[in-house]
């Protein structure tokens, strides 16, 4: 293992499936197969050299130089942040690749390229430790995605490509400007700085002005946030998901959202305490918004999958309301509902998309009774809306639960000062409750479906529809697995992430106690007891 | 052997899980022929009966309370656990839960013998027992929400268990969102328990986090920084959970509907056991509730109205199943009555009286839909007794018990009930004149159905012995289980298993004994005035008498029609305002700007070509401005 790059071969291993594919020769069930070995290969070595690395007991980092006099250098690493998200990655595009089986037909060669560059694209996003390598592997995953969705997608996929496009360049563009904002401001204080994390992420302590941390997080956060995505950045899902095959829906809502909550997480509320704390309760504020608006629109959705859709905006909403928190028990909560909705999304547009690919519609209206006719799709469909809808002991449960409690439990802001100092007086306690109201929705628009597709009499149109076919039934018996074995044990889940994610949270207890110097009456000291002081595990 | 026994108690709910598991997969490889689910499940409660009938006699005569504790998911400070915690009332718990349950299995056979979703319903039901026990083991609160939840969803898949049937899936859903408003306020609840205790929690062993056997402090802790007011408005949310768990009003239009389910699930969850949940809750919560004399006020009074509200329903029911699902409820209103009041043994004696009680009678109208084939409406009944005479008899056994006719269950328990409502003179009213009612619709559905001559078509005929065994079984407890535990007849009584704090028994008020025997007279009297062989006094005549009564009684008091307007008028008008604010102003808002920019562009369109290369071509391009730009300023 020593000299082993393990998060190269990670990162660069696809793309190097996609340069092979096309000089494959042109036939189905070959690049099928191909396809599934390789990233089957590519879980299993990630998987491998998880195990390995935390059996040598450091981080991985793998470090070459690359443009000195910029201070671009190729800088990766991993900590467990970065694993369980990578390995959620290659287990996704795994059961994707899968998923193509049925549900892709015309130019598979492209399709698996793009498929794999994604991949690279989306590893390298995790495990970059440069500010700027992380930019272009943020860029990177465009033009796959573009693709995939302009090429493969419904009769309006070329409309739903490119507003997925100007979506995301809209925010790269204050991404961009925020990291070269950043790295000017280490340059200034520091010659020798470069765009690696290490260099950067330390700039805020350095007596940077409130409001300059304030721009810095935002630049990097509107990117995020229409990522995520976040209210009101978000109407690109809905389209996209529509019109985007099966497969990519899966990949898009697994894991290419959690590229947006991890750069929150790992850049802004890592790298910009001060400003975080000041921002907080306009994020939670958003959050709520997020969780209870979308679930709204969700339920008012006549087609399959934009309910769908909606409903994954919805359940991100967790992600900002945890980290809203301030506190080790929502972060780990907004880590958890990474892990948990990347299961649990991609497991409800695997099913919308086997009911698709029998049907050819995704309007509610048309189905009926399809618990009858596909009894495997049934069950497994009302597993996962389970999950989904926070029933405990399935993996979506842990993940609400460390949210409603981290949030709940927080002591980061009484009231959400407002423009000329008037104020809101909402506390984060009062949104909590508000977003508690969502679950009570997500249950709605959940069973609901699941009466309306499943339940009630067969249509007659519907009466010879034939059950999952098996690489659809090992998809969703290997999606329902996993989130029933984050349910029932989401110890071992959130143990590997625990330290390292509760430490991030360190810097916020004296945060909020200064920021709260000025009117500390009617408080309790919850947060200051929440944050642990004897985990000292580093993130870097 | 007793110190096995004691530590593996965590197994009673496992072996029910375990043959869930068994069928699930069993069915999915083919290996489990469609009709052979049933031993495993059979087996694995019988398991947990006999498991706990083997702690319970190596317990000793301490009767000390039993715990144990794991953390389950941790983050930072916060470690929630799961464990198990046996007390007089867990035990009590354990033992109609796996007892009523065994009963109910064995006569499933008999009843779904030919359902083709004979394995699957098996399966449902070793899913709710496996998360009804773990809830009575819950040894903390934030653990009982969990199983909360999950015996929950296990009744949402029973009821739903005909899913082709849109009477079926809608009472289903149904069920399952009324329950999930109930636990947006236990969560909200538990949450804020939490807040106002964390400094008490603390100070204490991590694992021990909202644990029961530490509550009393905890309250404590929390009335101190609450103040009364938000400790009573805390203590309402937690009690929200109850209040659709056992259907008390205003969340309770969902059990009469859950009675689309198959009817031995309408006896095992939707009377005997999972209802029961919510009056179980109030108790393991009791610190909370009884240091809130307004809280308990609350509780006290909605148990009143729930069970006179439903009482008077029950009046006018024809379907024998929904007379019984109102009967229930109303029994269900006498219990969290006396939790409101402070009578803990008796809300929870008679808890256990109905348990068995009502799971016969329900038990019975399952056995009279099969011999009638499948009628549920007892004006196609009559003279029953005639063809079907054991469960004829049993039925009339739960009847005098629910009645509350000396010295059958119902009395005993019911009568506790009664006697400490004597200090609240209206509340008292209301208890007698429910009682009054519930003598008067008991005997009204025996009358119709039992008696008179058969108005219905096809020959009737008495159910099979594994059908009518558990109806004998269930008998006896329904008539010697009151005065075995009243203290009166060698035996300790309830109270002294079951208590809240030190045991106390109260001496029977003669005077309010007699009273709610005279009033249970006379309910049967009308009654058979009415329906039985007399018909002196016609029903139709009643009924035209005081129209306005009977219409808001026919049709429920108007709580269905209620949510109806306020599903249709408020929650589907959120649900299209967001939706097209989504439509038309967000996405509106997004499609002028890039309407602005297409338009000013045509350059854009010959890029937006769809071709890898040219893609790559402007990356690169990009990536190249960047680089200089950056070597420029740097």
């Amino acid at each position: 293992m020593e000299q082993l790059p393990v998060l190269s071969i990670l990162i660069f291993l696809p793309l190097i499936y996609a340069l092979i594919v096309p000089f494959l020769p042109n036939e189905k069930r070959l690049l099928h197969t191909f396809s599934t070995v390789g990233s089957g290969l590519l879980f299993v070595l990630s998987v491998l050299f998880w195990l390995g690395t935390t059996k040598a007991g450091r981080p991985a980092a793998e470090f070459m130089t690359w443009l000195p006099q910029l201070g671009i250098h190729y800088n990766v690493g991993a900590d467990n942040l970065s694993w369980v998200l990578v390995i959620l990655t290659t287990f996704l595009v795994l059961m994707a690749v899968l998923a193509s089986y049925t549900s892709i037909e015309k130019r598979l060669k492209l399709y698996y390229a793009m498929i794999f560059t994604l991949t690279s694209a989306i590893l390298g996003v995790f495990l970059a430790r440069d500010l700027f390598v992380f930019f272009l592997f943020w860029e990177l995953e465009l033009i796959p995605m573009y693709l995939l969705i302009s090429i493969w997608g419904g009769p309006r996929r070329e409309y739903a490509a490119i507003k997925f496009v100007l979506y995301t360049l809209f925010g790269s563009v204050f991404m961009l400007a925020a990291i070269l904002g950043l790295f000017f401001i280490a340059r200034s204080a520091d010659p020798s700085a470069t765009f690696a994390f290490a260099d950067l992420s330390g700039v805020s302590a350095t007596g940077l002005a409130v409001g300059t941390q304030v721009l810095l997080f935002l630049g990097l956060f509107t990117a995020f946030a229409i990522k995520l995505p976040m209210v009101p950045f978000h109407t690109w899902l809905p389209d996209a998901h529509v019109e985007a095959p099966t497969p990519i829906s899966m990949l898009l809502a697994g894991i290419l959202l959690k590229m947006g909550s991890y750069g929150m997480l790992r850049l802004c509320f890592g790298w910009f305490p001060e400003a975080a704390t000041v921002l907080a309760p306009y994020l939670v504020l958003i959050g709520t918004i997020n969780i209870v608006y979308t679930a709204g629109v969700a339920l008012a959705q006549a087609d399959l999958k934009k309910l769908i859709a909606y409903s994954s905006v919805s359940h991100m909403g967790f992600v900002l309301l945890g980290l809203g928190a301030l506190n080790a028990v929502g972060f780990n909560g907004a880590v958890f509902q990474m892990v948990s909705h990347g299961l649990i999304s991609a497991g409800l547009f695997m099913i919308v998309g086997t009911l698709y690919t029998r049907t050819h519609t995704r309007q509610i209206a048309e189905m009926g009774g399809f618990g009858k006719v596909l009894p495997t799709v049934y069950f497994f469909a009302l597993l996962i809306a389970m999950a989904s809808l926070g029933l405990p002991l399935l993996g979506g449960f842990p993940a609400e639960t460390l949210v409603f409690y981290g949030a709940f439990l927080s002591n980061a802001f009484k009231v959400i000062p407002w423009f000329g100092g008037t104020v809101l007086t909402l506390s984060i306690q009062t949104l909590t409750i508000i977003s508690a109201i969502g679950v009570v929705l997500g249950a709605a628009y959940l069973l609901w479906m699941l009466m309306r597709v499943f339940m009630g009499p067969v249509f007659p149109k519907w009466s010879d529809l034939k059950d999952a076919t098996p690489s659809e039934v090992f998809v969703l018996a290997a999606l329902s697995f996993l989130i029933v074995a984050v349910g029932l044990f989401p110890n071992l889940v959130s143990s590997q992430f625990e330290r390292e994610v509760t430490a991030m949270a360190q810097p916020y207890s004296k945060m909020i106690a200064e920021l709260h110097k000025a009117t500390p009456k009617g408080q309790i000291p919850v947060i200051s007891m929440m944050s642990f002081s004897k985990n000292e595990g580093g993130t870097r | 052997m007793s110190n096995a026994v004691q530590d593996l108690v965590w197994l009673i709910p496992v072996y029910p899980l375990i043959a869930f598991l068994i069928i699930v997969l069993g069915r999915w490889t083919g290996l489990l022929k469609p009709m052979s689910g049933s031993p495993f499940v059979i087996l694995a409660t019988a398991l947990g009966l006999i498991h706990t009938l083997l702690f319970l006699g190596n317990w000793g005569p301490a009767y000390t309370a039993v715990e144990q504790n794991w953390t389950w998911l941790q983050a930072g400070a916060l470690q929630l656990p799961i464990g198990y915690f046996i007390d007089g009332t867990g035990m009590m718990m354990l033992l109609v839960v796996t007892s009523v349950s065994l009963l109910i299995q064995i006569y499933t056979h008999g009843y779904m013998g030919h359902d083709p979703g004979y394995s699957r319903f098996y399966a449902y039901l070793a899913l709710f027992n496996f998360s009804m026990l773990s809830l009575v083991l819950s040894s903390n609160l934030f653990q009982m929400y969990i199983f909360w939840e999950m015996v929950g969803v296990s009744s949402y898949l029973l009821i739903g268990f005909w899913f082709t049937r849109p009477s079926a899936a809608a009472a289903a859903t149904k069920a399952f969102l009324m329950n999930r408003v109930g636990d947006f306020g236990l969560l909200i609840g538990i949450l804020t328990l939490l807040y106002f205790s964390w400094t008490y929690w603390q100070g204490l062993d991590p694992q021990q986090l909202l644990s029961f056997s530490q509550m009393d402090g905890a309250a404590r802790t929390a009335l101190a920084a609450a103040g009364p007011v938000a400790f009573t408005v805390m203590a309402i949310l937690i009690f929200m959970g109850p209040m659709a768990k056992s259907a008390q009003l205003p969340l309770h239009t969902w059990l009469p509907d859950a009675m689309e389910g198959p009817t031995p699930i309408s006896a095992l969850i939707h009377a005997a056991t999972m209802v029961a949940a919510g009056v179980f809750l109030i108790a393991r919560m009791y610190p909370v509730f009884t240091i809130s004399p307004n809280a308990m006020m609350i509780i006290a009074w909605i148990g009143a109205l729930t069970a006179f509200v439903a009482a008077t329903i029950a009046l006018t029911q024809v379907d024998i199943k929904k007379a019984l699902a109102y009967s229930t409820m109303s029994q269900l209103g006498y219990m969290v009555l006396a939790m409101g009041l402070g009578a803990y043994s008796a809300g929870l004696f008679h808890l256990m009286t109905h348990a068995y009680f009502k799971a016969m009678l329900f038990l019975c109208s399952g056995s009279v839909i099969h011999g009638c084939h499948e009628e549920q409406d007892m004006r196609k009944m009559g003279g029953l007794m005639k063809y079907m005479p054991i469960t004829g008899i049993t039925y009339l056994i739960g009847t005098i018990a629910i009645t509350g006719v000396l010295p059958f269950a119902g009395f005993w328990s019911k009568d506790e009930i009664i006697a400490s409502a004597a200090e609240q003179p209206l509340l008292f009213m209301i208890a007698i004149a429910t009682a009054a009612m519930t003598a008067f619709y008991m005997f009204r559905t025996y009358f119709m159905t039992f008696h008179g001559t058969y108005r219905g078509h096809g020959h009737p005929h008495e159910s099979p012995k594994v059908m009518t065994m558990p109806l004998a079984i269930l008998a006896v407890p329904s008539v010697i289980l009151g005065f075995a535990l009243s203290g009166f007849f060698g035996l300790p009584a309830f109270s002294q298993y079951v208590s809240f704090g030190h045991a106390h028994h109260h001496d029977p008020n003669l005077g309010v004994m007699g009273l709610s025997i005279l009033v249970a007279l006379g309910g049967f009297l009308v009654a058979w005035l009415m329906y039985g062989q007399a018909k002196v006094i016609d029903p139709a005549r009643i009924a035209s008498a005081f129209k306005p009564v009977h219409t808001l009684l026919w049709n429920k008091w108007y709580f269905d029609q209620a949510y109806g307007f306020f599903a249709r008028n408020i929650y589907l008008s959120f649900a299209s305002l967001s939706a097209w604010f989504d439509r038309t102003v967000i996405d509106g808002i997004v499609g002028l700007t890039a309407g602005t920019v297409n338009a000013s562009g045509g350059a854009m369109r010959a890029l937006q070509n769809g071709r890898v290369q040219s893609y790559l071509v402007i990356f690169f391009i990009a990536v190249v401005l960047l680089t200089v730009v950056l070597m420029w300023m740097v």
